[in-house]
């Protein structure tokens, strides 16, 4: 129903539930896809690159407090560097199922 | 042999405006220091003057409702609704880091978050919000976070030796992809941009011209790349922070 304006009488009683309507109608459209997608390939390696070079280091940290202090020369360095890697992997696999680039 | 206004790094350097210390300890305001305040003020000048709550908002205001609504959303998919106890949190530091970033776009401003030690600061803060919360709410309970349930008794103890490196690396992943995207950005934009300088002041101006094109157009395409970067990794650093703050409050399911 709509009187001469063009503004139907729904409208005119209570604008702002028309205008909230419309406004959730349009935002359902493009709920934030553009920002996933949107992103430059040196951020995307940067992403796994740190990821897994971070956890590297921290295991072959570990791994060097261990020696330094309980004597195990040269293997806390060893076996440390072997769990950094693997939870480099476990730290790359996560951060692809996240999904997101950047 | 490089003129020295066109050295990549040169803009990085830090110069200290007042001295001051306290003790032994250098607490000088440098010029860091400086686009950190410039950073905050502009957010604070922003927000205030955009208070106004009127029904239809002006454009200020709008963008100030979009940013709490990007950042609300944000923190309650990756979070949930109990979540939203940490959004203060989430949006300083999405602001933050977003103004420092931008800001850093301005030629001749200096950019915060290409140092390591600003961003490592940030990454510190997050890691001990999400350890201090999480022992605070779960108590041991906190530690299930490295003792993941369904995985056979044989290969346990390996499995938590790697959640805990991992849990370690998150600080250090966090901070170094805010600070090398900054760092790695900014070092092209510089390079490009004296590339066309060096091939006039090489060459002579006509033929120098022409070569300068080809960076020129490089230089052109970057700037709008270094933006989206700008934005990208403040909404990536926020949505990390996010993620990690659900681990404190529902540690032990992945």
């Amino acid at each position: 129903m709509t009187n001469k304006n063009g503004i139907s009488q729904e409208a005119q009683k209570d604008p702002l539930k028309v205008f909230d309507k419309k406004l959730k109608a349009l935002k359902s459209d493009n709920k934030g896809h553009e920002i996933e997608k949107s992103s430059s390939g040196m951020a995307t390696g940067l992403k796994y690159a740190s990821e897994f070079s971070a956890a590297v280091l921290v295991g072959a940290f570990f791994g060097y407090l261990a020696d330094k202090y309980i004597g195990t020369t040269p293997w806390g360095l060893l076996v440390g560097l072997i769990f950094g890697f693997g939870a480099g992997v476990i730290n790359v696999i996560r951060a692809a199922k996240e999904g997101m680039n950047g | 042999m490089i003129a020295a206004g066109l050295d990549p790094i040169a803009q990085f350097e830090i110069h200290k405006l007042v001295e001051l210390s306290i003790g032994k300890y250098d607490i000088s305001f440098t010029n860091s220091s400086l686009m950190m305040v410039v950073a905050v003020l502009s957010v604070s000048i922003w927000l205030l003057l955009s208070s106004k709550k009127s029904l239809v908002p002006g454009r200020a205001q709008s963008v100030a409702e979009i940013s709490y609504e990007f950042v609300a959303d944000m923190v309650k998919s990756a979070a949930g609704k109990e979540g939203l106890r940490f959004f203060p949190f989430v949006f300083t530091l999405f602001i933050f880091i977003l103004f420092a970033n931008l800001l850093g776009m301005i030629p001749f401003f200096f950019t915060t978050t290409s140092h390591i030690i600003v961003t490592f600061t940030l990454a510190m803060m997050v890691m001990s919000l999400v350890i201090g919360y999480g022992v605070f709410k779960n108590g041991f309970k906190f530690l299930k976070l490295f003792w993941p349930s369904g995985i056979p008794m044989a290969i346990l103890p390996f499995v938590s030796i790697l959640e805990i490196i991992s849990f370690v690396s998150r600080p250090i992943s966090l901070s170094v992809r805010l600070w090398a995207n900054m760092f790695a950005g900014h070092i092209l934009l510089k390079l490009f941009a004296g590339f066309s300088i060096m091939m006039i002041t090489g060459l002579g101006f006509f033929p120098g011209a022409i070569g300068a094109l080809i960076p020129y157009a490089m230089t052109l395409a970057l700037t709008p790349l270094e933006f989206l970067v700008a934005f990208v990794q403040a909404y990536v650093f926020a949505l990390l922070t996010c993620v990690y703050l659900s681990d404190a409050l529902h540690p032990g399911h992945h």
